[in-house]
Formats: C-alpha cells, sequence, structure tokens
C-alpha cells in the first residue's frame, strides 16, 4: 500500500484551518503545535461548541477533498498502466486477430492548499500553554481550547 | 467539561457503543442537578408529545424528524424520546434505520439521526452551562495595568484603580540592541547562498524591524510577520548562515530578542 503525502500551506503565522465536524466552524491550530511530537495529541475540542471528537475528523473539507482527490489520481495511475500493458501484450500477441484499445483516464485537478489570513484572534491557554486562532464576540460566547478543552 | 466529552462520544457512537452512549448520556443529563433544572424549567409547563416532532413512517415508510417552532416543545420532544428510547432499551441502531438516511454503514446511520434528533438538546445544554459560567466569573473591578514605553510628562488616568510601571529603560536598551543587530546582519545577505527572492524578503524583513523599532508606536502585528518569516527562512538556511563574521548565534538573537521586545 502507498503513502500519500501532501502539505497544508499555513498562513503568514503559521496557523492551519481546520473545521468542527460537530459545527462546522472554522478555527486555526498553529502547525508547529499540532505536530509536536513530544506531546502527540489525539483528540481535539472545538473552540465554540466545545464538543470533542479525533483529531482526523477535524479536518476542513478542502483537506478531505484533496486527499480523496490524491488517491483517485494513484488509483487512475495504476489502472492506466495496468490497461497500457494490457493493450500492449494482446496487440503484441493478437496477431492481428484480436486489438485492444483504451482511453487512459484524466487525472484529477489537485492544487496546493493555502490557509488565508483572516479576522480571527490569537489565543492562548495557559492551562496546555498552546495557541490557537479563533473569532470571539467578548461577553457573548464562551470559548474553548482545542487541545485541552479548558474554557478560557 | 464532563458533559461535553460525554455528549461528544454519544453523537458519536457507533454501532457497538450507541446503546451504552445513549444511557450514559440520559443519567448524566438526570444525576447532574444544575443540567436537570436547566432542562425541566424548560419542559415542565410544557404539553407537547414527542410523536408530533419523532414522525415515524411519515414520508413512504420513512421515520422523519419535524422539531416544532417553539423551542420549549422541541426541548421537550427530545428530552422525552430520549428517555422513551432508553426505557424502552430499544436498538439504537433499529430506530435509526427507520429514518430515512443516504449513509451506507451502521455508524453513520447512527451518527447521522444522533445528530438530526438530538444535537439541539445538546446545544441547548452546552449554551446553558456557558451562560452559568459566564455568569459566575468574577466582574472586572476596573483595574487598569498601564504600561508606558516613552513617558514624557506626568501619569494621568481615571479615578480608579490605578497600577502604573514605566518600563521604558527595558524597552529603550532592547530597541538599542535590535537596530545594532540588524544593522550588523544586513550586509551579510547578500553573500547568502539563496535565491534572490528569499534575499529580498529576508532583507524587507530586516528593514521593516528597523523602521517599525525606530517609529513612536511600533505596530506589532507587522514586527511578528516579520519575525515568523525569518523564523522560517532561517530555519531553511540552517549551518549556511556562517558568514563573514556573522553566526547563525547573531540570527537566534535577533529571533530571541524581538520575541521579548513584541512580549513586552
Amino acid at each position: 500500500m502507498s503513502t500519500i503525502s501532501f502539505t497544508i500551506q499555513g498562513d503568514s503565522e503559521g496557523y492551519v484551518i481546520f473545521e468542527c465536524p460537530f459545527c462546522q466552524s472554522e478555527f486555526k491550530l498553529q502547525a508547529g503545535e499540532y505536530q509536536n511530537d513530544d506531546t502527540p495529541i489525539t483528540d481535539l475540542f472545538c473552540p465554540y461548541c466545545g464538543l470533542t471528537s479525533d483529531k482526523q475528523e477535524f479536518y476542513s473539507k478542502e483537506v478531505i477533498e484533496q486527499a480523496k482527490a490524491l488517491a483517485a489520481n494513484v488509483m487512475i495511475e495504476e489502472l492506466n498502466k495496468s490497461f497500457g500493458k494490457m493493450a500492449k501484450k494482446i496487440n503484441r500477441s493478437g496477431k492481428g486477430l484480436i486489438k485492444m484499445t483504451f482511453k487512459p483516464l484524466k487525472t484529477l485537478n489537485t492544487k496546493e492548499i493555502d490557509t488565508l489570513d483572516t479576522t480571527e484572534e490569537i489565543f492562548h491557554c495557559k492551562q496546555c500553554d498552546n495557541h490557537f486562532k479563533a473569532l470571539y464576540c467578548i461577553g457573548k460566547s464562551k470559548i474553548f481550547c482545542p487541545y485541552c478543552g479548558v474554557d478560557l | 467539561m464532563d458533559f461535553r466529552r460525554i455528549s461528544s462520544n454519544f453523537l458519536r457512537s457507533t454501532n457497538d457503543t450507541a446503546s451504552v452512549q445513549i444511557q450514559r448520556l440520559k443519567t448524566y443529563i438526570d444525576t447532574t442537578p444544575f443540567i436537570s433544572e436547566l432542562i425541566h424549567k424548560e419542559i415542565d409547563n410544557v404539553d407537547y408529545d414527542f410523536n408530533n416532532c419523532f414522525l415515524s413512517r411519515a414520508h413512504g415508510g420513512w421515520g422523519a424528524v419535524s422539531p416544532p417552532v417553539d423551542e420549549a416543545c422541541h426541548i421537550k420532544a427530545m428530552y422525552d424520546y430520549l428517555d422513551a428510547i432508553v426505557q424502552d432499551g430499544s436498538n439504537v441502531l433499529g430506530v435509526a434505520m427507520s429514518y430515512y438516511h443516504s449513509a451506507k454503514k451502521f455508524d453513520e446511520i447512527i451518527q447521522a439521526f444522533l445528530g438530526n434528533a438530538f444535537k439541539p438538546l445538546v446545544d441547548f445544554i452546552n449554551v446553558g452551562i456557558s451562560k452559568e459560567m459566564m455568569i459566575l466569573e468574577p466582574i472586572d473591578n476596573g483595574k487598569i495595568t498601564q504600561n508606558i514605553e516613552h513617558n514624557y510628562g506626568s501619569v494621568n488616568a481615571a479615578n480608579r484603580d490605578i497600577h502604573s510601571s514605566n518600563i521604558t529603560s527595558i524597552s529603550n536598551t532592547l530597541s538599542n540592541e535590535l537596530l545594532e543587530l540588524v544593522d550588523k546582519l544586513l550586509p551579510s545577505i547578500a553573500d547568502f547562498e539563496m535565491e534572490n527572492a528569499e534575499k529580498e524578503d529576508l532583507t524587507d524583513d530586516l528593514e521593516t524591524i528597523r523602521e517599525q523599532i525606530s517609529s513612536t508606536e511600533p505596530k506589532k502585528t507587522k514586527l511578528r510577520k516579520a519575525l515568523t518569516s525569518i523564523t522560517g527562512l532561517i530555519e531553511k538556511i540552517g549551518v549556511a548562515l556562517a558568514v563573514k563574521g556573522i553566526t547563525a548565534i547573531d540570527w537566534h538573537e535577533l529571533i530571541r530578542k524581538l520575541t521579548e521586545y513584541i512580549a513586552n
């Protein structure tokens, strides 16, 4: 099984966008902190609704579409390779009696994912010393740390 | 946080865990005084049959969720339906399958059903808890912490608690050290083995730092952006930083001092 990897460009401050699977709100996490090998994370909390799930559930729709497109392209390339070899073999050994042609599948367009600079505010959680970006209505809603779930 | 975790586990139930999770949620709601009071305060005087909200065999034999306009009726319907499922010991997958679904996997069918049927109840409770927390948080008494970087006269603020600290001397020393470092590092960029565009970026960042630190009101957003950009480029270049007497230590010193300056 082959592994597909791709990079997600962060914004100018190194924050990458994530999306809550419960309320579909977007927030950003600092790339270095998210990928920190010393303190690996398994779950994330939504800073808006406070609910928690596996960190893979928080990938944005764009990231998931990109992953699916890349996986589809791998499959398409393998299929094109296999059918190409099959066509050559049949046409070579068919002696003109049997001929095979096939139209290669087109790969899907993919582009690098960029995170734009937006108007979210940077928050720092004193409990776990991590940072994240979210929109904050002061006095109107609570905000939660995506790493430890504590309310700020 | 306990409620958020229990409700998250409930909304993300699988075929194996759904029966347990729904009971845990119901038990937690009933045994937590604050949540129980919050719900009963909303629904006790409401007369509404949950079967009017959770319709069975509505469309061609499929069940449907038809929430009422009145929120109190909706909360009551969800609470009563939750209670009915738990009391009957119904299989959650069986209940979920009776509602129209497009998912192919059992887990996804269950999660879609729980989200449609009970997420508003979870949101209602979460909002209630958040509001209570905000009410219970200590009120800011209006203490003002005033950091004065350049004091050219007397300090005069409003007639409330004032705590003033003058950090002019620390800030001036740091500014001067930063300016000296920038002047030292700028000429060395031309000799780096990197692309011209990257050299220009690095030069721009150092000039931004010099400009902002020299100004009367430095913009920390610009300094932060320059810091992030320099840090990224420096990590990329690595050992190739040693040029004409300038070493990596000088660059790291710049990063450290700039971080301190921004934090002050």
